[in-house]
Parts: structure tokens; sequence; C-alpha cells
């Protein structure tokens, strides 16, 4: 059995949530104003859940509210009245770690479907047929289970598996650290990670630090091993990251669905070097063959082996005059006769012209500043919401 | 009388200690004992009557399944004689209960729940099989007081570690060096935060990340505590200065207060009640441009709005005038529109817009 997984954007906030939307997420994950491990996101409020489900729901897409930090007994008391709202707003499901939070939305909201969080550290067919016996429709998948390992999971339970395919990567088993806690009195499981692995280390450089996962050349495992969903992590990266992974992932996923994905594959890579990041791997998701790439080489080498951020997030388009000008918001300064590059929602990206740029008065401007407006000439094809990068 | 717990890799039972943890190499992740040490060890705690717990506390990927159930397979004679089995991973207490239904088992809740309904959920769902649960190294002294004297706990072991290594990560990572090498340890020292030094032990399971200092808490607890619980003692030392200790977050656990100062709150939209939007730019002297973002409320002329600066201060205006993006007046607008308001001296971008 073969299928095209959903594809899970993070939404660290309501824009950046139609961000992910229009570039190609299939589902977003997103936070309430408590209760969820991305503290300094934007977060919503429950209106602002209510408005992103309907406005997924018109796009065919699903919402599903985290509530996965480990709560304690204060917090636990004001998640009821949370949880019957998101069973009134039908958000597709919550994603849940904490035993304690799964009892209480099997008692006060028994309708919402569960997800099990990653936090849960789900990572065998035993497990897994655990969470199923208590409800749980979907588990989302520790990074260290191998594709292979979870297409196990999903054909002996018959249960949705969700695996991580790009970002960021927790060190530690998801959940079994507790290093800020005790160093930096900051609950990591409750959304204050000090990050203290990406830190450097005397002698040992950075040992702690995990390289980020890119699975975007396994995109023709998930889909063949019927993989349900595929999450992107990042709910506190910024709007570019959100539209440029949206979109690869998007294209690789229609790629193999067209039969053209090794054609398009080494473009796709490319345009995921565009955005920050530290050094991709595939992590644990090919274990099979990668046995040894749990070590981090550059642990002895001594160097984060951080790319570069060469590009950057110019501006988004905040508004199209039809046949008159595009209103920009502007998000890092560019110049005029800068060259600008336009990333629509399908297809390739194309040049913008800068070289007249104006105020809001119709003032001509030499150097933006980020944070302000400005006018530039009518393009075709240029849609509201697009995102505009320059390489720096 | 105290309840004593001994968790120790070698086999040695020290006289008052009533019970003994047992872990052997490839079903605990600190384990050294073999499987011919391990039995012989059992043998040993039934010869003096001291209850002997086996520890299969791994995390474990279905890959590794095979290598527990061989390890089980070669204790399997000797279980029997153990008292309980101490079990980390869901789906490995899944395994024990259905290879050893009659067997007790310890939960180990390492990082969670910390909530006390988390426990009542274990207490009811496991049943007349769980024995104990071990409690997180989280916990504060308040809660084990509220636990302990509460009925829904009654008739069921509370375990603490009071003296040993504070674990604070694991993973499964060989994060010193090639996998399947010896156990390795070793003492690092951040160069980006004062004081943070961890010691990290790596082995054939992954590697942990120990705190500085032991834990040492026996003298914070009152007699109450000391009497309804099972103390745990680890003495399983690889500290360089033995004589200095941390007392974690056992009298105060204040780790969620960072969570006020992480966000501004003054910039906290609470779309729904009366948000329009956000002012996206000041021209001095000219406009306000505010991107409304309410998917609720129009702003129409005539409206009184008040501007909630990013310093706190609120500044409230009547709507005389609205202008478009093109500059041509408009009489209402909504979500998605840009429109420029009139010029106020006070009011800076990134303040949010309510409608009065």
């Amino acid at each position: 059995m073969q299928k095209i997984p959903e594809l899970v954007l993070p939404a660290g906030n309501f824009e950046k949530m139609k961000l992910a939307l229009l570039y190609g997420a299939s589902a977003v994950y997103l936070g309430g104003e408590n209760f969820g491990l991305r503290t300094r996101a934007s977060n919503f409020s429950l209106a602002e859940i209510e408005f992103a489900v309907h406005l997924a729901k018109e796009k065919a897409a699903k919402v599903y509210v985290v509530i996965n930090a480990f709560l304690h007994d204060q917090e636990l008391q004001q998640l009821p009245d949370f949880i019957r709202k998101l069973q009134e707003i039908a958000v597709s499901a919550v994603v849940v770690s904490d035993v304690g939070v799964l009892a209480a939305i099997r008692t006060h909201a028994p309708k919402l479907p569960i997800h099990l969080s990653t936090q849960a550290s789900c990572l065998n067919v035993m497990a897994a047929k655990f969470w199923k016996e208590l409800g749980v429709k979907r588990v989302v998948l520790g990074r260290e289970v191998s594709i292979s390992s979870a297409a196990k999971i999903k054909q002996e339970l018959d249960l949705e598996v969700e695996l991580f395919a790009h970002g960021s990567m927790c060190v530690s088993y998801s959940g079994h650290c507790v290093v800020s806690n005790f160093t930096a009195n900051r609950d990591s499981n409750r959304g204050g990670c000090a990050h203290s692995c990406r830190f450097e280390y005397a002698e040992q450089a950075f040992l702690l630090s995990s390289d980020d996962i890119c699975g975007i050349e396994c995109i023709p495992r998930f889909c063949e091993q019927a993989i349900d969903a595929l999450k992107i992590e990042g709910r506190m990266k910024n709007h570019l990251y959100v539209g440029t992974v949206a979109k690869a992932y998007r294209e690789a996923l229609s790629a193999w669905e067209r039969g053209d994905f090794a054609q398009r594959l080494p473009a796709l890579k490319e345009e995921l070097k565009k955005i920050p990041h530290r050094r991709y791997s595939s992590g644990l998701l090919l274990r099979e063959e990668e046995w040894d790439e749990r070590f981090y080489p550059r642990a002895r080498t001594g160097t984060e082996s951080k790319d570069e951020d060469h590009y950057k997030i110019a501006g988004l388009v905040l508004e199209v005059v039809q046949g008159e000008f595009l209103l920009i918001e502007v998000r890092n300064a560019f110049v005029s006769g800068q060259e600008l590059s336009l990333i629509p929602f399908e297809g390739p990206e194309f040049t913008l012209a800068t070289k007249n740029i104006f105020s809001l008065n119709d003032e001509r401007i030499e150097k933006t500043r980020p944070n302000t407006l400005v006018k530039l000439a009518y393009c075709e094809g240029v849609e509201r919401m697009n995102l505009i990068r320059m390489q720096v | 009388m105290m309840k004593k717990v001994l968790l120790h890799g070698l086999f040695q039972i020290a006289d008052d200690h009533s019970e003994v943890i047992l872990e052997h190499v490839c079903l605990s992740r600190l384990g050294m004992m073999s499987s011919k040490e391990m039995i012989s060890a059992i043998h040993e705690c039934k010869r003096k009557g001291v209850r002997a717990f086996l520890a299969v506390d791994c995390l474990l990927i279905d890959e590794k399944w095979d290598e527990i159930c061989k390890a089980l397979d070669e204790l399997e004679l000797v279980i029997g004689h153990v008292a309980a089995i101490r079990v980390l991973d869901i789906g490995v207490l899944q395994l024990i209960r259905e290879r050893f239904p009659k067997k007790k088992i310890h939960l180990l809740l390492e990082h969670g729940p910390l909530n006390f309904e988390g426990l009542i959920f274990w207490k009811q769902h496991l049943g007349d099989c769980l024995e104990r649960l071990v409690l997180s190294t989280q916990i504060t002294k308040e809660q084990l007081e509220k636990y302990v004297s509460d009925p829904r706990m009654r008739d069921l072991q509370l375990e603490i570690l009071v003296f040993g290594p504070l674990m604070m990560s694991y993973t499964s990572r060989s994060l010193l060096g090639l996998a399947g090498g010896d156990e390795q340890i070793v003492e690092i020292k951040s160069l980006e935060s004062f004081d943070l030094e961890i010691s990290v032990i790596q082995n054939r399971h992954g590697s942990f990340i120990f705190h500085k200092r032991p834990l040492s808490i026996e003298h914070l607890l009152p007699d109450l505590l000391k009497e309804k619980l099972y103390l745990r003692y680890d003495y399983r030392l690889f500290y360089k200065d033995k004589m200095n200790f941390t007392e974690g977050l056992f009298m105060e656990n204040s780790t969620g207060k960072i969570f006020d100062k992480l966000k501004n709150n003054l910039l906290r939209t609470g779309n729904g009640e009366n948000y329009l939007g956000e002012v996206v730019q000041v021209e001095k002297g000219c406009y306000i441009a505010v991107l409304l973002k309410s998917f609720v409320f129009k702003l129409s002329v005539g409206d009184e709005i008040e501007y909630a600066l990013p310093t706190g201060e609120r500044i409230s205006t009547k709507v005389n005038e609205i202008r478009n993006s093109r500059a041509h007046p408009v009489t209402d607008a909504s979500y998605q529109d840009l429109v420029l308001l009139k010029y106020h001296s006070k009011i800076t971008a990134r303040s949010i817009v309510y409608k009065l």
C-alpha cells in the first residue's frame, strides 16, 4: 500500500499558519496560550484557534492543537475549560504526552481525537499498542524510530503513525531531558528549554548539539511505507522557514506522485539550504543503512557546522493592487536595484523589479528599513502573503 | 523504620537495606551484571531475605527488542525470585505484563507525570500488578506531602531518590565516540554558561547526562515522609568532590516562573477581545498604518479605538478618517486590509489596536 502522507507544518502564530497552508501544508499544529512547549511563540487565543479551524477547513486542511507539556497539578486544574472549548470548535485533534492530560481529555472532552506527542517517546509496537488501547488515534513516534519500524507499527496495529521529517532535533529521547530544569531553573518539558545542548563545552566542543533532520530524500520511502503524516519541526522558526519547507516538501510529494521525484530532488535540496539550519542528516529515518550515524563527527572536529545563512526574508506581500503596485511589509532592509526573489505558492521563484521603491506617500526610497511598508511595481503572478527572499 | 532501597550495579548488599535493585548489562541502562552474575545475585538476595528488583529500564526501539527478550530468557528460571520488575518504557511494561503476568511492577516516572491525576491514572490502569510508582526527581516536598496523605494513594508504594547521581538526560546516541565501545565517563564544562558543568556517561545503551553534584535530600525529609515513602540510595558515585551536593528542586520547583518573562504580555493579542490589528508603520506627521488582523471586527469611521503600546501605555482616540493603501478615503475596512489612520506622536510600530 502506498499513500501520500499528510504534511504537518508548525504554526507559531496566525500569520505563519496562513503561510504554511498557502505554501502546501495539509495540516498545521499550533499551541494555545498555555499547556504547550513553545512558550515564546506567539501562540493562539481560543478565538484564533476557532478561526484557524475555519480557515483550514476552507483549504481541506487540519488543525492540531498541542497540549504536550508535562503539567503540574495547578495547571491541570485549568485544563478542562480549554479542552471542552477545543471539542466544541472541533479541532482535528489534540497532541498530548502527559497521562494526566490524557485522562482529563477522556473525562471532559471525550470526543476530541488524541494524537500522542513525540514527548511521550513511543518507540515500539508494544508501546504503540498500549496507547491505541487508551484511545489514541495517532502516535507521533520518537525521532529514534526508523521509517521501516514506523511502517511495522502501522501495519501490526492499524494505527496512524507520524514521523518527524524536517527540522531541529533534541539530542535526548524527547521528554527525557531536564537539564534546563536543574541547571537553569527552566522547565524544559513545559516550554522553558534553555537549549544547553547547543552550547559549546570545553574540550568536547558541541558534543550535545544534534544535526538537523532533513528527510526530503526519504519521500519515496515515506510514501511506499504508507506513513500517515510527516511532521516539520519549528513553531519558533521564521516565516521564510515555514514557507520554504512547506513548499519544498509539498513539491517533493507531488513529484513522487507524478513520477519525477528523482529529477526534482536536487533543486528541492538546494531550496532547503536557503533557510537557516545546522548540518542536515537523515537522522535515524534510514536506520538500517546508517547505524553509526548515532554519533556526531563534529563533536571531535569542534565546529558546530552550522551552514552560513546566505538568504534572508526581504518582506511579505501585504496587498496586490492590480495594475498599480505591490504593498510590501519589509522584514530586512534592501536597496533600490537589489535582486529580490518572489516565492510563489506554486512554481518557480521569479525576480522582482526593485529599481523603483516608493513609500506609502509615494516618495521615492533608495534604502528600505525593516518593519516599514513600501510599494514596488506591480508584477503579474504575485499574490498576497507571497514571501520575498534576498541573498546576503 | 525507614524503607531503604539500594541501587547498585554491582552486587553488594548493605545490612541496613531491605531492598536491592539489580541491573543486568542488557536490560538496564547502567547495568553491569552478566546473566550469570545476576542469577547468583538473585539467589544471594533470597538467602539474605532481601527483596530483589530487576531493572528493565531502557527505552527500546523494535530493532533492540530481541536483545531484551533474549536476556529475559536467560533469567527466566530466577525471575520468580525477584519481588518486582522496574520498567520505564511503556512497551516493556506491556511485555512484562504479558510474559510475567503475576509479577509486580515498579513504574519509573522519570520525568513525568508531575501531577496527581497522572499518578491516579497509572494506579487505576495497572491495578493490582502495580506495586510502586518511582517518582520523578522533580517532585517537591510539598507535592509529596499531598500525595502520601491522599486516600487514593493508599495501598500504593511511592519511591523517591534521596541520595545519588541526578540523571538529567538520556539519549540513545553515543555522544562520546563510536558506539559499542567500553563505558566512558567525562566531565564537561560549558564555555557559554557560567556554572554549567555536567558528567556524561556513554555505554552500549547510549549516553546519560548527570548533574555535576549528586542529589542529597534525606535531611530535608520530615518523619511523616520518611515513614510513608520508599527511599532510594544510589551509591554509584563518580564525583571528584564527594562533599558537594545538590538539593535539586525538592524544596521549591520554580521552573515555571520563567514563563511570565518569556513573553511580552502587553503585546498578546487576545484576538476576540475587541482586538482589531497591529500598527505596522508610523510615518511621522503623516499617518499610522494599521494592518487589520481581526476576523471578528470591522473598522469604521466613527469608531472609538485604543492603541496598546509596547510600553504598556494605552491611548484612546476616535476614528475620523480611514484611508486605504492608495490613500483613498474609505468608510470601513476589514480583515487583512491595510488602513492609514490619523498620526499620533506617541504611537509606535507594533502597538496593538483594540476597538472600544
